[in-house]
């Protein structure tokens, strides 16, 4: 398997030229985009999006219990956005990196492993990660990590970037077991802890 | 092998044989430590109208797909999979293909129950997600 082999097989075209990950986002981004409105392909892969979501709801509802509805309604909702995040993974997979050494032959996607860092970013206090590239330096790596995060006033920016970098640079050797040769930390936003933006 | 046993192989067909392998394949990826799930393939659910990588007829295991390669005999196997939290993602990635592997000889072993045809078994590990 060459490096990337597969890197977006899994998502492939409709036959209106779109791939099935641009009809859902171009859906979320703009709903009266007007080729999705004339177009049968998306508008077919689209029904298809929504009798899944329908069919999580349904199956979370179906077992809900009425004396904790409330909370229920947001369990619904957390399901409903795992099991989305999970096709979302499925359709956008990202490059394929390898783990271990090329005699190995295992391998993991850049969504799985920029899954475990911005994991692992997240577990600094009022830290918020974005965006996430993988990308290698060389076909075996090491691999490099872009990350946007936001974080709450109360960060130092260069102690925040640093931060982050330790727990990134952590994860990728005890939660991935890859090498990480250099962490780029952009800090695109500041969140008043307070509920308020910040001035 | 016996020429009895190659020809009992050889009335074994790709499609038999990849069902087989894939199941085998499947089970043991499955009960292997550090293993949340097999790529369960909702991506195929939603893609609506867009051709299937397999023909409709052709057996599916979700998360494992059997290729036979060029040569006689010789297969791949291909295993998607999500690792669990808790769990490094290398060490369950290479101890998925070596139970896979081990599973495949035991069953596909000359004296195994299910010698027919496997030569020779290649087997790619993929890490889709973190559960």
């Amino acid at each position: 398997m060459a490096l990337g082999d597969d890197a977006y097989e899994e998502d492939p075209a409709l036959p209106c030229g779109r791939t099935l990950s641009e009809v859902w986002e171009k859906a979320e981004e703009t709903p009266d985009d007007p080729h999705a409105a004339g177009c049968p392909h998306c508008q077919e892969a689209l029904t298809r999006l929504g009798v899944l979501d329908d069919y999580v709801r349904e199956a979370r509802d179906s077992t809900a219990d009425e004396a904790a509805e409330a909370a229920d309604a947001a369990a619904t909702e957390r399901l409903t956005a795992r099991v989305m995040d999970l096709v979302r993974t499925e359709l956008r997979p990202g490059r394929t990196l390898p783990l271990g050494e090329p005699a190995d032959d295992v391998w993991i996607t850049e969504a799985a492993a920029a899954k475990a860092f911005r994991a692992a970013a997240e577990t600094l206090p009022a830290v918020y990660a974005g965006s996430c590239r993988v990308a290698l330096t060389a076909p075996e790596g090491p691999m490099t990590v872009s990350m946007e995060v936001e974080a709450g006033l109360r960060w130092e920016l260069p102690e925040l970037a640093e931060q982050v970098r330790r727990r990134v640079r952590a994860a990728a050797d005890e939660a991935v077991g890859v090498t990480v040769s250099a962490v780029d930390v952009r800090i695109v936003d500041l969140i008043d802890e307070s509920g308020e933006e910040p001035a | 092998m016996s020429g009895a046993q190659q020809a009992e192989g050889r009335g074994r067909t790709d499609r038999e044989l990849r069902a087989l392998l894939q199941r085998t394949a499947a089970d043991a990826a499955r009960n292997t430590p550090g293993v949340a799930y097999l790529r369960p393939g909702l991506g195929d659910l939603v893609r609506g109208t867009v051709p299937l990588l397999a023909a409709a007829d052709e057996p599916r295991v979700a998360g494992v797909r059997a290729e036979p390669d060029d040569e006689p005999g010789r297969w791949r196997l291909r295993i998607h999979l999500a690792v669990r939290r808790g769990h490094r993602a290398l060490d369950v990635a290479r101890a998925v293909r070596a139970e896979v592997l081990a599973a495949v000889r035991r069953a596909y072993a000359p004296e195994g129950p299910e010698h027919h045809g496997v030569a020779a078994l290649a087997v790619t590990v993929t890490v889709t997600d973190l559960a």
